[in-house]
């Protein structure tokens, strides 16, 4: 310990030299009274110094101006980021709600056409029973040239019914008692028509508890691009539970429209839970650089949401457990990512990470309900 | 009222020590000068500052990153090989592959004692955040010295 403290010392200040007043007031010695041991002030400027200053201020905002304006009509005029990369968006978005009926099967093919129209693929695969009987799917989405890839694991089947615009849609769903790592696919659209890929999820135990007192939950989200049903592995011992929801549309008549997670309001956040960093000590691609502590039990589902600098959503990385979920910080120039992570459907944590100035993926974070910092780095 | 005089007495070290972990001895230093500069240039707005030193640090960093810029006239200086001949040679090379953050975590808190609370209050960060820098860092310096935890 002595060796390392000593090492350490060595590297940090080599000399142990103590910097003196002197040295300090140094700096400044060209200030009036600098090396006179009072607080220097600066020299007031000359009255043609005064005047440059006051030019090149009018210059300036009159060069903002024209530009304010320039910018303005070419906005008028050209393509909105946005609404390039963005599907169609429909005028009436209540002639696109839904169906109100869930496919029961549903191909790989059939999923993946699921994401299209919003310039996203999605790749669910046919999901291959495993031994506990769990279903895997590969999630694979890909949108400007980045692709993400991850497993979740789903009950089967998936569903796939969405139309160009996704509606506001609510869950109906019956829960049986489960453990934890069930997870449900969701996808919501904002007001804009612009995508959100979400994943729902963190059906642990607090979840069901939650959803299970009446046996039937009504689960408000945004419109989901697919349900969950049949047997889920709750805890690795087999398919031992059942998971079932149907999405059934937009909100009954007289219903509150549910909020979206449109990324600067999250109205549902009813509980601040904090997340412990040493959770992602072994967090394959991320470094955890800041964050409150906090306590997250097992089960969660992450998702990792990719924007570029404009908002534009670029795509998702869907994790089960955020202990084990990788997230595809390489290979792409995505100065923004979002990590959520739902405990019960209720609550999210967000990380933003931002690029700095030497190119990596690093800054600080926020919690859109005012709750933990974070901030996340991609080495 | 504080006076420069006693904030300066407190600040010099933490400073001097903080920028070294980040930069070096050598940039470390010398951005730490220039922060108290700054803070005695300014310090009609700097004593009025909830935490002071952590935001000289910042303005230390700046500094620093404005000194690595510049070319340099003559070789590179490798700090705890220049001065300390006797200290584990590979100990540079493993602090540089930490971030900076991480690096000066484990510095203040292994070299020079901080406690995980004044790191946090210098780097505007929560104590859990501390305590997660110090165990990876010292597990990345482990790793990279090929040296076990218990030794």
């Amino acid at each position: 310990v002595d060796e390392l403290r000593d090492a350490l010392r060595t590297y940090a200040d080599p000399d142990g030299a103590p910097i003196t007043l002197d040295e300090v007031r140094a700096r400044r010695a060209d200030l009036p009274s600098g090396l006179n041991g009072t607080k220097p002030s600066r020299p007031r400027p000359s009255r043609r110094m005064r005047r440059r200053w006051v030019l090149g201020v009018v210059t300036a905002a009159a060069a903002a101006v024209v530009a304010v304006v320039v910018v303005s009509q070419a906005g008028d005029s050209g393509p909105d980021r946005i609404t390039e990369q963005s599907p169609p968006v429909a005028t009436e978005p209540e002639e696109q709600l839904p169906s109100t009926t869930v496919a029961p099967d549903v191909t790989a093919t059939e999923a993946a056409a699921v994401g299209e129209p919003f310039g996203a693929s999605i790749d669910i695969g046919a999901g291959t029973p495993l031994d506990t009987g769990r279903a895997e799917h590969q999630a694979v989405l890909t949108q400007l040239g980045g692709t993400f890839e991850g497993t979740a694991l789903f009950a089967t089947p998936i569903i796939a019914d969405l139309p160009p615009r996704v509606a506001i849609g609510w869950f109906e769903g019956t829960v049986a008692e489960c453990g934890t790592g069930a997870v449900a696919l969701g996808v919501i659209a904002d007001g804009a028509g612009q995508v959100r890929w979400e994943v729902l999820g963190g059906f642990g135990t607090r979840a069901l508890q939650h959803l299970a007192a009446s046996g039937t939950g009504t689960w408000p989200l945004g419109a989901a691009v697919g349900t969950l049903g049949g047997e889920v592995d709750c805890d690795g011992g087999g398919p031992d539970h059942s998971l079932e929801t149907t999405l059934i549309g937009p909100p009954p008549e007289g219903e509150p429209t549910p909020p979206i997670r449109d990324g600067s309001d999250n109205a549902w956040t009813t509980t601040k839970l904090e997340l412990d960093p040493t959770l992602f000590a072994d967090f394959p691609g991320i470094d955890f650089i800041d964050g409150e502590s906090n306590a997250f039990g097992p089960g969660l589902t992450s998702a990792v949401w990719l924007h570029d600098p404009d908002g534009v959503f670029l795509g998702v990385y869907l994790g089960e457990h955020v202990e084990s979920a990788t997230v595809p910080c390489e290979g792409f120039s995505v100065p923004v990512v979002l990590i959520q992570h739902f405990l019960n459907g209720d609550y999210l944590t967000r990380w933003e990470v931002q690029p700095d100035l030497s190119g990596g993926l690093v800054g600080g974070g926020s919690e859109s309900a005012g709750g933990s910092q974070g901030a996340m780095r991609c080495p | 009222v504080q006076t420069f005089e006693s904030f300066f007495r407190t600040a010099e070290p933490r400073l001097r020590r903080a920028l070294g972990a980040a930069y070096g001895g050598a940039v470390g230093r010398e951005a730490a000068i220039e922060a108290l500069a700054w803070a005695w240039e300014h310090w009609d707005r700097v004593c009025g500052l909830d935490n002071p030193i952590g935001y000289l640090y910042r303005v230390g960093q700046s500094e620093a990153k404005r000194l690595r810029r510049r070319p340099r006239a003559g070789p590179v200086e490798r700090p705890a090989a220049a001065h300390a001949p006797d200290v584990e040679p590979g100990l540079a090379a493993a602090l540089a592959g930490l971030s900076e953050q991480q690096r000066v975590i484990v510095v203040l808190v292994h070299g020079f004692d901080w406690t995980h609370q004044e790191v946090a209050e210098l780097l505007g960060i929560s104590r859990s955040s501390v305590q997660t820098h110090v165990e990876r860092g010292m597990r990345h310096l482990r790793s990279s010295l090929e040296v076990s935890a218990g030794g």
